[in-house]
């Protein structure tokens, strides 16, 4: 392997890992940790376990940190960051956020959050903990966003140790509860056959009412035995999420990755495979891209090796030219810069490139006011990316309308081709022309297609919040909805022009799709093309 | 059967002192509702029972017809993935209604048993009056020339014990089975004494009740010394 460096940010387990899985490989890695030690988060635990393994981890980055420190292509610098933005060092790894106000609460010394209790539980002193003792206690979680099972487990586990250790009766209010980790099925049931309740509220939250004298009021629908019910807890415990650790977002905005709204480092696309961000060549594991469990520090990084292994592998492979900003024609407006999904456009002195994390989606070719971006290696402006056949209209067999479709590859040319195998009739003739995304489907392409004479243009695109490139079904649908606002003013019927979602799978849409267009082209005249 | 809200202001319930059932670890699976047979009769759900017992809603159910319509079938528990003992959970519930509440006769023909050793209160002569009459019609019949019945007999292969309709009311049905003992050459016998089967202390959850009626079977048995014990319930 020829010899390439990655650069690891962050020496947490998750860092050490991947730095030893990819020295490993034969790779060499620059480790930077802003702390003056390796470790992290798991670095603070030494192995308390007496018969049951708790899974710290402090076995293992033990293992972790003697390898990477000894490593001959690792080079490991600590106190370093890769910015000049000073900010503070935190010791918190996370920071969670309490939800009362979300509940209508406010924190009393009967409303307290999950992270209060296990305080309560863990310390000394036995002043708060005491008055719980033989108390209701009701926990409300995941009725404001669905609970993690990080915070699942945490629940359950407080729940238990109240039912059990300490006379308690713990009632749990939860719109369904997702037990996807491992032990927690196992904890769920010990929950319950220790007396634990549940209230799976899954349609109707509960209402909670805070009384004057610190009492509290719960009104729900049970809905096994379909009756109102009132419970009068003693105490209430709020649900908490976890935000991401202080840093995650400005490290996001140096890189310029896609963050979602808390501040994690990967976006809720699905498109985003774990680990993978919008740019290629940049990975993220851990606690940087979303909530963290400890079962999942073991994945993480071997997920990272695979991902970097896998787009190296691909890079080889792949064929699709890469589109080209012209000099001459461009004027740096830097429209190609702000909307590339996959800020692949470099600012460079004199002129812009696009570089290796580009993707091919051709929304900055469709975008450009210069028509400066093309493919080929020219200084001609691309109007159109196709060539559309000759239409003629047979007068004899009754008006058969022709049909443009332009379809995303992702979606609508799979569903297509899903389509023809369905033997599904047309009612129409159609040109197919895929474009890699709907986004970069070009004004003039459209207008290219009218003015050779097509009856109609379908543009179908990817379902909203399912784009590969996020932006593009949106651009696509301001776009062209603009666009049939101006159609007629130019002499074409704005029903002439179409523009929906479909997704791969949807052969039957599909051919609804194209043939109840058709059927509508049909009552109206043969297309005359644009006015000259 | 429940006031509109239930207010569930009721202490901790002490998991220690009840019977175990398995009941909280109900997942609401339905299982039991949809393969029971009388679910519906009243609203009657052994899915509700269970998740009311949770709910420590114990007074309401037993106040309520819920547990008396129960087959005692066993197919919900049978079924049951989580392994709750929804049957012995309704017989634990008709256990803690007042005996004077307990529907019907069902309770009456405890007492009676308890008096006489069955559920009608049929007095000795009458009840050896009816086998043996029961006896001479089968006699008369063609092929069973041969029949005899052994009251008593000590060392049988098998003690039959008896159900208190068939010598009440439905005489005819004590034929079937005593004429398929005779076409299989079986050595069996019935007791002139405590000989009901039916036993409504089982029924009725009324543990006490139940005890001496089995033990007053048992008692036969070991008297009689009888190889098997055949007990039609």
């Amino acid at each position: 392997m020829a010899s390439k460096t990655v650069m690891v940010i962050g020496a947490g387990i998750g860092g050490l890992a991947t730095s030893n899985l990819l020295a490993d490989l034969g790779i060499n890695v620059v480790l930077i940790e802003k702390k003056p030690f390796l470790g992290g988060h798991v670095a603070q635990f030494t192995c308390k376990a007496t018969d049951e393994c708790t899974q710290c981890g402090a076995c293992w980055l033990e293992k972790e940190r003697v390898s990477v420190l000894s490593h001959p292509r690792i080079s490991t610098h600590c106190n370093s960051r890769i910015t000049e933005v000073q900010h503070k060092t935190h010791h918190n790894i996370t920071i969670q956020s309490e939800d009362f106000e979300k509940y209508g609460l406010k924190p009393s010394p009967n409303v307290i959050s999950l992270s209060q209790l296990n305080g309560w539980i863990g310390q000394a002193d036995q002043t708060n903990i005491s008055k719980l003792k033989g108390r209701q206690i009701a926990f409300l979680t995941g009725f404001m966003a669905e609970t993690h099972p990080v915070i699942a487990a945490g629940v359950l586990q407080a729940a238990k140790t109240l039912q059990e250790d300490y006379g308690c009766q713990s009632y749990v209010f939860v719109p369904q509860l997702k037990v996807a980790g491992p032990g927690l099925e196992e904890l769920y049931h010990k929950a319950k056959s220790s007396g634990v309740v549940f209230f799976k509220l899954e349609t109707s939250p509960p209402r909670v009412e805070q009384l004057k004298d610190h009492g509290h009021v719960v009104a729900f629908l049970d809905p096994t035995i379909q009756k109102r019910v009132q419970l009068l807890p003693d105490y209430i415990v709020v649900d908490e999420t976890i935000e991401p650790q202080l840093g995650v977002r400005e490290l996001a905005g140096i890189l310029r990755i896609e963050t979602d709204d808390t501040g994690y480092a990967q976006k809720a696309n699905i498109h985003r495979l774990p680990v993978y961000t919008n740019r290629a060549g940049v990975y993220v594991a851990g606690a940087s891209r979303g909530i963290h469990a400890s079962w999942d520090d073991a994945i993480e990084s071997d997920c990272v090796i695979v991902a970097f292994l896998r787009t190296r592998q691909l890079q080889t492979q792949k064929k699709v030219a890469r589109p080209n900003i012209s000099t001459g024609r461009c004027v740096r407006c830097l429209t190609c810069y702000r909307l590339c999904p996959y800020d692949a456009v470099e600012l460079n002195k004199g002129h812009l490139d696009i570089t290796a994390a580009c993707e091919s989606c051709q929304i900055c070719m469709a975008a450009c006011p210069r028509l400066a971006i093309s493919i080929a290696q020219s200084d001609e402006p691309v109007a159109v990316q196709f060539t559309v056949t000759e239409i003629e209209h047979d007068s004899n067999s009754g008006f058969i309308p022709h049909l443009t479709v332009f379809g995303c590859e992702r979606s609508a040319i799979p569903a297509a081709h899903l389509s023809s195998s369905l033997g599904t009739k047309r009612l129409a003739h159609v040109d197919l022309i895929p474009v890699p995304c709907a986004g970069g489907l070009a004004t003039e392409s459209v207008l290219h297609a009218f003015n050779k004479g097509t009856d109609g243009i379908l543009i179908v695109t990817c379902h909203p919040g399912n784009c590969h490139s996020d932006i593009g079904e949106k651009l696509a649908r301001l776009r062209f909805d603009h666009l049939a606002g101006t159609l007629s003013a130019m002499g074409v019927d704005a029903h002439r022009l179409k523009i929906c979602s479909i997704a791969a799978n949807g052969g039957y849409g599909f051919g609804n799709l194209l043939n109840d267009f058709a059927k509508r082209l049909g009552l109206m005249n043969p297309a005359v093309g644009l006015q000259q | 059967m429940t006031p509109e809200t239930i207010v569930l202001d009721r202490p901790r319930f002490n998991h220690e002192t009840i019977p175990k059932f398995a009941h909280l670890t109900c997942q609401g699976c339905g299982k039991c509702s949809s393969v029971c047979p009388v679910a519906g009769i009243d609203g009657f759900d052994p899915r509700k029972v269970v998740r009311m017992f949770s709910l420590q809603m114990v007074h309401e159910i037993v106040e309520s017809r819920w547990p008396w319509i129960c087959t005692m079938c066993g197919k919900c528990s049978y079924l049951c993935p989580m392994g709750i003992h929804i049957d012995n959970l309704i017989r634990y519930l008709r256990s803690l209604r007042e005996r004077e509440k307990v529907p019907g006769i069902l309770h009456k023909g405890v007492v009676n048993a308890l008096r006489t050793g069955n559920n009608l209160g049929v007095p000795k002569d009458d009840y050896l009056f009816v086998v043996k009459d029961v006896a001479e019609e089968i006699k008369e019949e063609p092929g069973f020339e041969g029949f005899e019945i052994k009251i008593d007999k000590v060392g049988a292969n098998i003690l039959a014990t008896v159900h208190n309709k068939l010598v009440n009311t439905h005489n005819d049905d004590l034929k079937h089975w005593w004429k398929i003992f005779y076409a299989a050459g079986e050595d069996w016998t019935i007791t002139s004494e405590n000989w009901e089967g039916c036993n409504w202390g089982y029924f009725t959850g009324d543990d006490e009740a139940m005890r001496i009626m089995a033990g007053r079977v048992a008692e036969q048995m070991k008297r009689l010394k009888a190889r098997n014990l055949l007990w039609c319930e």
